[in-house]
């Protein structure tokens, strides 16, 4: 059994992939190797969890969607065709997994949007930083702030093919990447003063 | 705090959060594999018995197997088009099963990618599009006009489903407190000039046949200049609207006008341009305003005499603002804020030939108010 959680570290990184090096493991993948499945959830699994936490506020049920896109790229990489966008077609699973899940909740009127609280108590070992940066993140900003900018932390993507995912015109994502930034920026500091 | 500093700690928090299931991944993966395994030693099994048995039996087995096929074979029963500015184009079989959801242009690609299309019903399909339109903007509070096209051999059956899927989408908008303007119409299945005019500017029959309807009653449109333009634009367009149906929708069992809200009205125009030329309705005479389509924008055109001069004022429809100000005495005037409005404009452009539009006689909508002076308001 491994780690509950995937080692801190920059090698984990899920920003600037290699969109050549993420074909090849999807190409490895067609031809039912899951070494590379394994290679490509370490290099994308950030991304992955975090667009499904900024779509669903929901650790639980972002956790099923990343199991279930990785499952969904299994199955699928016999059909994928490259484009150059590896990533983007990996998180366009996940988007259309998220929204399947939304639909789900709202015919399931128990299930709701979870706090930010619980997901600190399941992840014991976040830190004071770690909390107030998910707590400006998950809770101040807006869905769609929210998804660009973790979809802009967490992948290294630009702009224009963050718009593309997100089905955006460029200019919304443009300016509500900076609208959501600068809410951050205030919310982070202001944290900061008031933990001093 | 610089921007990388944010990012840095939203991607560090994340990481910190992220819950290892590679195992249950690759366990499921590994389910998955024996799974579709399994099924294939069964099948081969199965066939080698059926050679075993008799050849025979195998070709009556292929032949009824084929017989099976041909007949029961998905058949296009119905094409239903659903065009906002994505035109797309469902085609389903006598039981109303969805045989295929074909994108007939780019903005409909994004629709159906992100449309869960796993329920193989019509109506289902056509609700997960709708859903789709929605979240992806393309039916907005101020822009919300759908057309719907149905073609079927058989004229009741097309006029049965027209109705209903007007029905559904008109109350699904409506359950997401979309005002909505859904239009219907029925198609033919032999015209084929219609058919290749859809084809060739990616549009639908059903919008090409609107298009069509507008061309013909306004020489200054061109099909190729609104090929492009979502249906809310095509529909105010239409002449006469909203008293009289077009003609491209005169078989419609509904035919609502084109939705308004993105407009101002025309009292609001007239004292946008009364105001800007610095006078008011009881000092100018001959007043008229006409909404028409004019250099890539619906502009209300509004005309009036003061002090002997005629005057001729250009207000954008969407806006308010004033585009254009011209006196009979040649006198042009430009609107101080002109070049800062354009940002604002829709940026989609016509050809040169449709810009003068404005001036020659024009089907778009009617909205003369003469006045005598002192009378209008």
């Amino acid at each position: 059994m491994t780690s509950p959680f995937l080692p801190p570290t920059d090698e984990n990184s899920g920003r600037q992939k290699d969109d050549g090096q993420l074909d090849h493991y999807i190409g490895r993948i067609a031809q039912k190797d899951s070494s590379a499945l394994a290679d490509l959830y370490r290099d994308t699994n950030v991304a992955v969890y975090g667009f499904a936490l900024s779509m669903l506020r929901n650790s639980h049920d972002a956790q099923d969607v990343m199991h279930d896109t990785y499952l969904r790229v299994y199955s699928s990489a016999q059909t994928y065709q490259s484009q150059g966008k590896p990533l983007a077609w990996i998180l366009t699973i996940t988007k259309n997994l998220c929204r399947m899940k939304l639909r789900e909740r709202q015919k399931q009127a128990d299930v709701s949007i979870e706090s930010v609280d619980k997901l600190f108590y399941q992840f014991p070992s976040l830190s004071a930083e770690d909390k107030i940066t998910l707590h400006a993140c998950l809770n101040s900003l807006n869905d769609s702030e929210r998804q660009i900018v973790m979809l802009y932390s967490l992948t290294g993507l630009k702009h224009r093919q963050i718009a593309e995912i997100l089905s955006l015109p460029l200019s919304t994502v443009l300016s509500k990447y900076n609208r959501a930034i600068k809410k951050m920026r205030l919310l982070i500091e202001r944290e900061n003063r008031d933990e001093k | 705090m610089k921007n990388k500093d944010i990012h840095d700690k939203i991607h560090r928090a994340v990481s910190h959060s992220v819950p290892d299931v590679l195992d249950r991944v690759l366990h499921d993966c590994a389910t998955l594999d024996k799974q579709s395994a399994a099924r294939k030693p069964v099948a081969r099994r199965r066939f080698q018995s059926l050679y075993a048995a008799s050849a025979m039996i195998v070709m009556l087995a292929v032949a009824l197997i084929g017989i099976n096929i041909q007949t029961a074979a998905a058949k296009v029963d119905s094409l239903i088009f659903l065009d906002v500015n994505p035109s797309i184009e469902i085609s389903v079989d006598k039981d109303e099963n969805v045989l295929q959801v074909k994108a007939l242009n780019e903005d409909a690609d994004k629709i159906i990618q992100a449309a869960n299309l796993d329920n193989l019903r019509l109506n289902a399909t056509v609700d997960s599009l709708v859903d789709s339109l929605i979240n992806n903007g393309y039916l907005r509070e101020n822009t919300n006009s759908i057309l719907v096209s149905v073609q079927n051999a058989d004229s009741d059956k097309n006029i049965q489903l027209q109705t209903r899927l007007t029905n559904q989408i008109t109350a699904k908008l409506q359950a997401c407190a979309l005002s909505s303007t859904v239009v219907s119409q029925t198609l033919t299945e032999d015209n084929e000039a219609l058919n290749n005019l859809a084809k060739k500017y990616r549009v639908s029959p059903g919008k090409a046949k609107l298009i069509q309807s507008l061309v013909e009653t306004n020489t200054d449109y061109t099909v190729q200049n609104l090929a492009d333009r979502p249906i809310n634009e095509l529909l105010q367009l239409r002449p006469n609207k909203p008293d009289t149906a077009p003609p491209a929708q005169s078989n419609r069992p509904v035919a609502p006008p084109a939705n308004e809200q993105s407009y101002i009205n025309s009292d609001a125009a007239i004292k946008t341009a009364l105001d800007y030329a610095k006078t008011d309705a009881a000092a100018v005479t001959n007043l008229m305003v006409e909404r028409i389509y004019k250099n890539n924008k619906m502009v209300y055109e509004i005309k009036f005499t003061l002090d002997n001069t005629q005057c001729e004022i250009d207000v954008n429809a969407h806006s308010g603002i004033i585009i254009r100000y011209e006196r009979s005495n040649g006198e042009d005037i430009n609107p101080p804020n002109n070049n800062n409005n354009n940002g604002a404009e829709k940026s989609i452009t016509l050809p040169p030939s449709a810009n003068d539009a404005a001036n020659s006689q024009n089907n778009s909508d009617i909205l003369n108010k003469q006045n005598d002076k002192g009378n209008d308001e």
